[in-house]
């Protein structure tokens, strides 16, 4: 008997039946996967299941998400800017940017993707500047 | 004054650019005893250090498919679900530098005897061109091209050791024994005897009480030992992980002295809180457990420390580092899983025993569990010679031992050899802190194995000893002169001894 060992193949699982599947035909085959999951019971791990779908979807379908702190607002065309630069640095086709405000970085911003960080705030110049002097002295 | 400060500051700041660039993170998902479970990291390395953004150290251990355990090297209380954690792509490593000899430091190499910071030799508090070099406390241990056979001896100052368990530059000797056996005290007093034998120690103390370790620090300050000494600490109150990685920072700073070509002498005590430690660590990492709880790989825990103990052959650099890992043993039981891994490891043991302790039999040394494989080769000639038949004293004595308790029947020879054996035990007797320098060990141990003892009262041999030992450094110039240039006395040096010794036994009474 086979086990089913972790949430990474059964999310794999459901997308690759869920691939060529629209419509009625995907919303029968949603049911069905739900069921599965009931009687084997693994709807305790829904939750990640879902987070591992979602980063499945995203990677076939290019779809890069992306975290951008900042202390001011963005403006449309800074942001635009930025999707398009990420665009070309993770060769994605669409980035899915979610914006937060943090007045504590003081100026510039930071943006996160799938476990990179690129700080370019006025906060982490100040602390790498606290380093470099103490480290000198 | 005020002007130049700005003046300096300006130019630091001048001098600052900041390189961008894409850094891994993580978050922390949960974080207990030491020990942070982390998501992210995708790219990490085994032993790689993290930064956690409270600005503490800690080092992934585990690598699994969504998350790394990793520990925590300091105090993980501020750290909390959700914090940012980021990798830095290098091993852990520990500043080292010339100045650190005579400092208390951490496992990770900051000074903890508030004497200020560790700065390099050279280097100025506005920044000089000088600074510490970086050693990666994990490293492969030497290979076997770049070593050499142990060959020069290390000078303990203790009798018994140097006489009967020698031990050699490079050599790896456990010190194993009961609790308050004086196990410590073979360390400290070989430490204090390494004054201008060229020699840099390093004492790592593992989860040892604060007090213990200051009473040592201060016994080595006055013996004016610190001044080649280095003490690595990571004490009971601190957590698991420091302790697990002291000694790994011990022998990271004799490598950097070891590079230099000097002779390290490092002590661990004890590795047996270190097997704890790390067996604390894997088990909240839940690694499975295996004998006594412990994980499978406590021995190549020990194993991988204790290989890069090496005496470097010249083209290499020359240079060595002699290991002195103690254990502690319960109730004498030497088949233990951890005594028996590090017996396997080193080139020999010193076994001290509880029995022999309360006997009054100090250092407590047994010297039929006692061996050292290699230390031989590293013995002097003359110790050579004079150690050879003490050897065969002690064994026999304590073959007859047994049987002389039920009678006085004993024939002429046996007695004979019970009465050496006995005078042989009183002269291996020592107080601490009194190292023997090795050319009065060589004439006492003469004295003894040439019979010259034998008809001197067992209670008079100590006073014996110290008055023989005064008298012939009078009188006894050339036998000194020959050890301590060639090694061995000459027929000369030998006619010279007897005569000495001879004429100091019509004096002593």
């Amino acid at each position: 008997m086979t086990t089913i060992s972790n949430n990474n193949n059964i999310a794999q699982a459901i997308y690759l039946g869920s691939k060529d599947k629209k419509g009625h035909e995907l919303n029968l085959y949603a049911k069905e996967a739900v069921k599965f999951l009931n009687k084997k019971r693994l709807l305790s791990k829904a939750e990640n299941i879902l987070i591992k779908l979602k980063e499945i979807v995203d990677k076939e379908e290019k779809i890069v998400p992306a975290t951008v702190a900042s202390a001011n607002k963005l403006s449309p065309h800074a942001k635009h800017d930025l999707m398009r630069i990420l665009a070309k640095r993770y060769n994605a086709k669409e980035v899915e940017l979610s914006e937060i405000l943090d007045e504590r970085l003081l100026g510039g911003l930071k943006v996160e993707v799938g476990g990179e960080l690129i700080d370019l705030t006025l906060r982490n110049r100040i602390n790498k500047l606290k380093e470099y002097l103490i480290e000198k002295a | 004054m005020s002007n130049h400060i700005v003046e300096s500051l300006k130019k630091e700041i001048e001098g600052f650019n900041l390189a961008i660039k894409a850094e891994k993170v993580g978050k922390v998902i949960e974080v207990f005893d030491g020990i942070a479970k982390v998501s992210g990291l995708s790219d990490i390395k085994s032993s790689e250090m993290v930064t956690f953004s409270n600005g503490e150290t800690g080092v992934a251990l585990n690598l699994e498919e969504d998350t790394v355990g990793v520990i925590i090297l300091g105090d993980f209380s501020k750290i909390k679900e959700g914090d940012e954690v980021k990798a830095t792509g290098k091993i852990l490593e520990i500043p080292v530098g010339d100045t650190i000899v005579g400092r208390v430091v951490n496992p990770l190499g900051a000074p903890i005897d508030g004497k200020g910071a560790i700065s390099a030799k050279g280097g100025s508090a506005s920044g000089g061109k000088a600074s510490l070099s970086y050693y990666p406390i994990e490293r492969v241990a030497p290979g076997v091209i770049t070593r050499q056979s142990v060959s020069e001896p290390v000078a303990t100052g203790i009798k018994v050791i140097d006489a009967i368990i020698p031990i050699g530059r490079g050599q790896r000797e456990l010190i194993i024994g009961d609790r308050q056996t004086g196990k410590t005290a073979i360390a400290i007093d070989t430490i204090l005897n390494q004054k201008s034998q060229n020699m840099i120690c390093v004492y790592v103390s593992i989860g040892q009480k604060d007090s213990k370790l200051r009473k040592i620090e201060a016994r080595l300050e006055a013996g004016g030992a610190m001044a080649y000494t280095v003490i690595v600490s990571a004490g009971a109150s601190e957590p698991a992980p420091l302790s697990y990685i002291a000694p790994y920072a011990g022998v990271a700073i004799a490598e950097y002295f070891m590079e230099q070509g000097k002779d390290v002498l490092i002590i661990y005590d004890d590795l047996s809180k270190h097997a704890v430690a790390y067996r604390e660590i894997s088990l909240l990492l839940r690694r499975p457990p295996g004998r006594e709880a412990f994980p499978g790989d406590v021995f190549y825990l020990h194993s991988r420390l204790l290989e890069r103990a090496c005496r470097r052959n010249k083209k290499y650099g020359g240079g060595s580092i002699t290991a002195l890992p103690i254990i502690e043993t319960q109730a004498g039981d030497i088949s233990a899983y951890i005594p028996t891994n590090v017996i396997s490891i080193t080139d020999g043991q010193i076994f001290l025993e509880t029995d022999l302790f309360y006997k009054g039999i100090r250092p407590a040394v047994n010297v039929g569990f006692s061996v050292s494989r290699v230390g031989g080769n590293a013995q002097i000639k003359a110790m050579k010679k004079v150690a050879g038949t003490l050897k065969l004293d002690l064994a026999q004595y304590r073959e007859l031992e047994a049987f002389a308790q039920f009678g006085s029947d004993l024939d002429e020879s046996t007695k004979k050899q019970l009465e050496r054996g006995k005078r042989a035990v009183e002269v291996l007797k020592q107080l601490q802190y009194s190292p023997v320098k090795t050319e009065h060990q060589i004439v006492t141990l003469h004295a003894l194995t040439k019979g010259y003892m034998d008809d001197v009262p067992v209670e008079k041999i100590k006073a014996f000893e110290k008055g023989l030992v005064d008298y012939s450094e009078r009188n006894a110039k050339t036998f000194y002169k020959e050890i301590k240039e060639s090694k061995m006395w000459t027929d000369k040096g030998e006619a010279e001894i007897k005569k000495v010794i001879e004429d100091f036994k019509k004096s002593f009474q």
